[in-house]
């Protein structure tokens, strides 16, 4: 448990906890703030996205060894530390909730509309603690397995350009100020799981220049793999089309054919099951690490259940139905800018002034 | 409240002593004594014979069955003749004055002579060979490169190996466990190449075991193994000295054992059990070829059926539309929901490959015919099964024989069965989750500390997915972490820079 991860491993970690079952809709609420000019606030937001990556292994390298608790503590003093602590654990299980949910609502959609949705979440809450259960090696031995799924992917997605106009870019700058705005924070948002470097950084093996560098190489992997998705969603569907599509790829492969088989949407959507655990369990692993660092230490195989058992109830009444499902976006989308932006640029901020690895101590 | 508590007897039993350990007995001066203490030693056994010689001051004392009377002729006698009957004198022989190393001397195929009125044992290496001769093994035929295998005696596998190593570094370590059996084994390595901290941890999991038998190889890894509960082999079991060779030169750890033609490689990842001596024996790219052939026969054996059953149950409109009609007529007529066609054509396919193992192989054929050949077309014209579940099931399970290694394609063949649930309960979600568990089954095992299955760089993907020609397979596989990471001296001093 106390091996060090390799810097590729790391890369491969950071890609497949971004990834997750929002890109489908992505090119969909991009096209809503902003219309056709949605991916050029991809690219801000990609951007934008990779200063707070700076900002982030910039305070992990002030604070040598320690994961996101330790930052907290040591630059928020004990009990404000402690409490935004818990504010991270409340947040981790809140994403992982949704990250559930849509899953199950997805599958649900598509293909088993007659299946119990609880039975989805088990499957995926089972192989997900499966691979966190053996710890941030072995999540980053399957995560790194799983991402031959990402290039296959991408080459299945060439299907899409078969119907493509380039003409559906035009006409560039139309949107407005706030269009803008609120297509790079949908952006930001998307790749907002720039908070879990906090927990992978100091378990990575190589120096301060080396992560930099790869997270930030990862960070850019990410982004082009959503721009690829929005562009051949936006130049194959267009405006008109694109306002009532919720998962603009998905339908983009069903109409496209093939000699050997028809509807490839469907291995698609099989294929991006490894993306929803991959994410769903990162998130997953960060909630269980932060129940570790909650004031009552206790058994760390105890945690883990406590933490998906909350995470399965929640998910079950959030399944319910449309109102529940409801209020847990809207309580992750009020949450989510404090813990994603507020507090990583506090942390930045105050790293300057209590950094821990310059002022003499033997901490390593 | 002790009325529903039985008291349970607690067996006992005496402690065993192997007989390396047990502790000396000293000899007398007295023949007859001696004799006797044997004699009791070895509960009277009736192949124990003891031959008095002339005057009844000597005796000469074996195990009829296991000792060779050309070489007591040769060793013994004719010596004997020419030094005028005085033991003494005859070189080659060993002394003791310990009457249970000298039982212990008999149980290995020694003799033991006594003389009267001298305490001293003198023991003769007369041990009858019985062995096997040298010959390819059946299970494993190449069509190009050595034809040679191990067989049951474990000092020729060692000849076999050493006369393809000849360096001085090639180590062997031998080992002896059960307390009854006292089974050898030997541990054999190219010190230099191999990581010392997997030897050491193999030592520590040999020095382990305790148990009074070790019968068989398979038993053997289940004591050692790091996961006892997957399905997956964690150790490569050959017959094949050239193959064991190639592999310890890649820096693993051949055991051997005495009694047993199978040599176990440690630590191996799940791709050793795709490759064979002949993809180094033919052109690099018909190697690759044949190599994807396997993989693809892999992904094939686990897949097919629940694919199927996916297709037939839950996502029609996967199919091609010319390809509707001829599905939908082949199992229009089929009583059997899809799940259960699969499970009764693949038990039954079991069921004639298991009659074909046991039966002597001139009927094994036949076997084949009446299974194969009668049986599959009496089903589908029967309407039990549709034909192309059978059509399905035959090239599962030939593609699940494709693979080289006999433990896996068991494995393999065994999967399909949770497979075929996953798929028969939620169509291809189902599937993809069973892949998923698997994936990250393999993924999470190891095999002596190293990990099974997932390749820690990207470079090892040159001797296992394909097979690139030799000059660029310039390292050793990665998992390994060997001390010796070139494969030759010059590539070393090049890049050590």
């Amino acid at each position: 448990m106390n091996q060090k991860i390799t810097l590729s491993q790391f890369a491969y970690i950071y890609i497949q906890s971004q990834i997750g079952v929002d890109i489908l809709n992505l090119p969909t609420v991009l096209h809503k703030s902003a219309g056709a000019d949605g991916w050029i606030t991809l690219i801000i937001g990609g951007l934008i996205s990779i200063v707070f990556v700076l900002m982030i292994t910039h305070t992990s390298k002030c604070y040598p060894g320690e994961d996101l608790f330790g930052i907290l503590k040591s630059s928020l003093g004990k009990k404000l530390g402690s409490l935004a602590g818990f504010g991270y654990y409340v947040y981790f299980l809140v994403v992982a909730i949704y990250l559930l949910t849509s899953y199950g609502e997805l599958i649900n959609q598509w293909l088993l509309p007659e299946t119990p949705v609880l039975l989805l979440y088990l499957l995926l809450l089972l192989s997900a603690l499966y691979t966190i259960s053996g710890g941030l090696t072995v999540m980053a031995k399957v995560f790194t397995f799983f991402a031959l799924v990402l290039f296959f992917i991408s080459a299945l997605f060439l299907f899409g350009f078969i119907n493509s106009k380039l003409i559906y870019l035009q006409p560039m700058g139309q949107a407005t100020i706030s269009g803008y705005l609120d297509g790079i924070s949908v952006s930001v948002y998307s790749l907002s799981s720039f908070v879990l470097l906090f927990l992978f950084l100091p378990f990575t093996q190589g120096s301060y220049k080396q992560k930099r560098r790869v997270a930030i190489g990862a960070n850019i992997v990410v982004a082009m793999f959503y721009l690829y998705t929005v562009l051949i969603s936006f130049c194959h569907f267009g405006s008109e089309q694109l306002e009532h599509i919720s998962q603009p790829i998905l339908y983009m492969l069903r109409t496209a054919d093939s000699i050997l088989i028809t509807r490839i949407d469907i291995f698609v959507l099989c294929l991006w099951t490894v993306f929803a655990m991959t994410a769903f369990a990162s998130y997953l692993y960060a909630a269980e690490k932060a129940f570790a660092k909650l004031p009552k230490p206790q058994k760390k195989m105890i945690n883990v259940y406590t933490t998906s058992l909350i995470v399965l109830g929640v998910s079950v009444w959030g399944g319910l139905n449309e109102r529940n499902l409801r209020i847990i976006i809207d309580f992750q989308d009020k949450i989510t800018e404090y813990f994603t932006l507020v507090i990583p640029i506090l942390l930045f901020l105050l790293s300057f002034l209590r950094r821990k690895d310059k002022q003499g101590g033997a901490a390593s | 409240m002790g009325f529903f508590k039985q008291k349970k007897e607690e067996a006992v039993q005496e402690t065993v002593i192997r007989e390396d350990k047990v502790p000396p007995h000293q000899s007398t001066t007295s023949l007859e004594k001696n004799i006797a203490y044997i004699k009791e030693e070895m509960r009277n056994s009736a192949d124990l014979k003891i031959r008095l010689l002339p005057d009844s001051k000597q005796a000469l004392i074996f195990l009829d069955d296991i000792t060779d009377p050309d070489k007591m002729q040769r060793y013994i006698f004719e010596p004997l003749l020419k030094t005028d009957g005085d033991i003494r004198r005859i070189k080659d022989r060993e002394e003791s004055n310990d009457l249970n190393k000298a039982v212990a001397a008999l149980i290995e195929g020694k003799a033991v002579y006594l003389v009267e009125g001298n305490a001293t044992c003198y023991l003769f290496n007369v041990q009858m060979d019985a062995s096997r001769t040298i010959m390819e093994p059946v299970n494993e035929k190449v069509i190009k490169g050595s034809h040679d295998g191990f067989n049951e005696d474990i000092k020729t596998n060692i000849n076999l190996i050493r006369r393809r190593i000849q360096h001085r570094s090639l180590t062997v370590k031998k080992m002896t466990i059960g307390d009854y059996t006292e089974s050898e084994i030997a541990m054999v390595y190219v010190d230099g190449v191999v990581n010392q901290d997997v030897v050491k941890e193999l030592e520590k999991r040999i020095s382990s075991i305790n148990t009074d038998a070790l019968l068989s190889a398979g038993a053997f890894t289940e004591y050692i193994e790091d996961r006892t509960y997957s399905i997956f082999p964690q150790f490569l079991s050959t017959e094949r000295p050239d193959k064991t060779t190639a592999l310890l030169m890649e820096g693993r750890i051949a055991i051997l054992f005495a009694n047993n033609p199978t040599c176990l490689i440690a630590p191996v990842t799940f791709f050793a059990f795709y490759q064979t001596p002949d993809d180094y024996n033919t052109r690099w790219i018909v190697a690759t070829y044949l190599r994807l052939i396997r993989l693809f026969s892999f992904i094939l054996s686990i897949t097919l059926p629940s694919f199927y059953i996916a297709v037939i149950g839950f996502h029609y409109e996967v199919i091609p539309e010319q390809l509707i009609s001829p599905v939908l007529g082949a199992i229009r007529d089929i009583a059997y929901p899809p799940l259960v066609e699969a499970v009764l054509m693949v038990i039954i396919l079991e069921v004639i490959r298991e009659a074909a193992i046991r039966l002597p192989s001139p009927i094994g054929s036949t076997i084949g015919i009446v299974g194969g050949l009668v049986i599959g077309d009496a089903i589908v014209t029967a309407g039990l099964v549709s034909n192309l579940m059978v059509i399905v099931i035959a090239l599962t399970s030939l593609a699940s024989y494709v693979v080289p290694s006999n433990e896996m394609s068991d494995a393999l063949r065994l999967l399909t069965f949770p497979l075929c649930m996953m798929s028969a309960v939620l169509g291809f979600i189902g599937i993809g989750f069973g892949l998923l568990f698997l994936l990250i089954h393999l993924c999470r095992m190891e095999s002596l500390g190293l990990s099974y299955f997932t390749p820690i760089q990207f470079r090892d993907i040159k001797d296992t997915i394909i097979r690139v020609p030799q000059f660029l397979m310039k390292r050793r596989p990665e998992q390994l972490n060997s001390p010796r990471p070139y494969k030759s001296n010059k590539l070393g001093e090049n890049n050590g820079k």
